[in-house]
């Protein structure tokens, strides 16, 4: 399997749905896309933020005057589908299906015209900046798509090379893929499983430093650690593109 | 503007489909020959008496690096079924990227009546002209390379001698690549030690040239995309790309449809440059554009 990453970065007003994340620089979205042929792709995408950015988001996707996949001066003429698979404060997942796409280019026409059957795509957006990694059996004829992505940009885009080598992790949902210390761990599941995390808290350290044996200052200290890497996961991870350049 | 006229070097889709009987008899006064990024788009339907041409291995040399040999050159077209006498008419994917290296090459060995169908591939298709997958077979001709034109050719003794000269160079790649950030483009195994652009240059995109349909744009926006570079036809001009290909494409404008005088395209293109020992390059935007841009 092999991967292809880069970025397009996105002057205000150039296109709709990157305009809500320039403007909500909270918001982000991370989604993953599948091309069925040419001329249809399909998008779970994950957004999170404000409920105004959300609000936005979901209103640019259902309009069909505004298109948010082209990276030419036509907008797409295609049978658009969408639903909101889920909606909450400040989590939104909306599923897309084009179909029928025409009259247009976009990443997902480009790569179905010229990389091989069976791609996935997984994108990132955030302020300015769509990360995109694209997932291929061969790039046998990734320098055409390359050179006619480049080519096509309208103005107000801009590419930004990433990288291009074998595909070597699947970057699950972060939190999931988290390895803590086998003590950490042991200390979080115990805190967790006494109600520890629930407010109000039904117990308390010591009673819980007791149960596991170990004295309270070890078992806050295991806590703390714990809790710093999921929450700098947290925070941090949202952010790290680093990994696709 | 997206209906073309039709002059010596262009031709429209109308144009073509009025004479496709004549491009299907072994009659060789005209020709068609299909020359794609990907070759195998001919085989997934083409122009009605179109012959493929495959860039790789027909328009060039891959022993020396540079154009086919005039015997290469002469065989080749002889087995397209053409003649000195012939009007050939070539087209492409990629909005003619290849096609129009094509039509300079044959420029480049003389050939008297070559013509770029204008928008290429993607354009025919759009205008739902006909489409075959038939394959021609025409009666090959002999066929003789009778003059080169030198003058549509830049080597790099004349790009470095153009430095100290008012001569303009024009890199048409991305500005990406004209900045230096992309070094090695992904797929395309043409390894080049430095990024960057020969000091000088213009970012003049080739893109720019052509509608979104393919089709080139109408020649005062033409003349207006290069006159905001301070290049009119009284300027020498050397355009190069990555390997003088897209190149290719902005000569065709500046020579053939804008009819600047002196135009020739660099066929060692950045490949060369940026390999070459002690040639000068230059990185990120020219000082004197920042300063521009700035005002």
């Amino acid at each position: 399997m092999r991967e292809l990453t880069f970025a397009i970065e996105y002057e205000h007003g150039a296109d709709p749905v990157m305009d809500v994340f320039i403007e909500h620089p909270r918001a982000s979205a991370h989604s993953l896309d599948a091309v069925v042929d040419e001329d249809a792709f399909w998008r779970m995408e994950h957004a999170t933020g404000p409920g105004a950015a959300l609000d936005d988001l979901e209103a640019v996707r259902f309009d069909d005057d505004a298109c948010g996949e082209a990276i030419t001066d036509r907008r797409c003429v295609a049978a658009r589908h969408h639903d909101v698979v889920e909606r909450t404060t400040n989590e939104l997942v909306l599923y897309s299906y084009l179909a029928d796409i025409c009259e247009c280019e976009s990443v997902h026409t480009l790569a179905g015209a010229h990389l091989p059957g069976g791609l996935i795509f997984e994108t990132r957006r955030r302020e300015s900046t769509c990360w995109w990694r694209v997932l291929m059996r061969s790039d046998e004829k990734i320098g055409i798509f390359y050179d006619e992505l480049g080519a096509r940009l309208r103005d107000g885009l801009s590419f930004r090379m990433g990288h291009l080598q074998d595909a070597t992790e699947w970057r699950r949902d972060e939190l999931t893929g988290v390895a803590l210390p086998d003590e950490q761990a042991d200390a979080l599941h115990a805190a967790v499983n006494a109600g520890y995390y629930d407010p109000p808290r039904e117990t308390t350290l010591d009673e819980i430093a007791t149960d596991l044996e170990i004295p309270r200052s070890t078992l806050s200290y295991r806590l703390r650690q714990a809790e710093s890497k999921l929450v700098h996961l947290y925070v941090d991870g949202e952010t790290g593109t680093q990994w696709l350049e | 503007m997206t209906t073309p006229t039709t002059t010596d070097a262009v031709v429209s889709v109308g144009w073509l489909v009025d004479r496709l009987d004549d491009a299907r008899r072994d009659d060789p006064s005209l020709r068609i020959l299909e020359v794609d990024i990907d070759p195998s788009n001919y085989d997934a339907g083409h122009i009605p008496g179109a012959s493929k041409v495959d860039w790789k291995t027909d328009l060039q040399d891959s022993t020396t690096f540079d154009v086919p040999t005039e015997a290469a050159f002469e065989d080749l077209l002889g087995g397209f079924g053409i003649t000195p006498e012939s009007t050939v008419v070539v087209y492409g994917d990629m909005r003619n990227w290849f096609a129009a290296h094509a039509y300079w090459l044959f420029t480049y060995y003389g050939h008297e009546d070559v013509r770029l169908l204008d928008g290429g591939r993607d354009f025919w298709k759009e205008r739902d002209a006909p489409l075959t997958d038939d394959v021609p077979d025409f009666t090959p001709q002999s066929y003789t390379v009778a003059d080169r034109r030198r003058d549509i050719r830049a080597d790099q003794p004349d790009v470095m001698a153009s430095l100290d000269r008012e001569t303009t160079l024009v890199d048409v790649r991305t500005p990406e690549e004209y900045r230096g950030e992309i070094l090695a483009p992904p797929g395309w195994n043409e390894g080049v030690q430095r990024g960057g652009h020969i000091p000088g240059a213009r970012n003049i995109p080739w893109n720019q040239v052509v509608e979104e349909t393919g089709c080139f744009k109408p020649e005062n926006k033409l003349r207006e995309i290069y006159g905001e570079h301070g290049i009119d036809e009284e300027e020498a001009v050397i355009t190069y790309c990555r390997i003088g290909e897209r190149s290719a494409l902005t000569w065709f404008v500046l020579h053939e449809l804008l009819g600047y005088g002196d135009v020739r395209n660099y066929y060692g293109s950045w490949v060369e440059w940026g390999n070459t020992v002690g040639a000068p390059i230059e990185k990120g935007q020219r000082a004197s554009i920042k300063r521009e841009s700035n005002r």
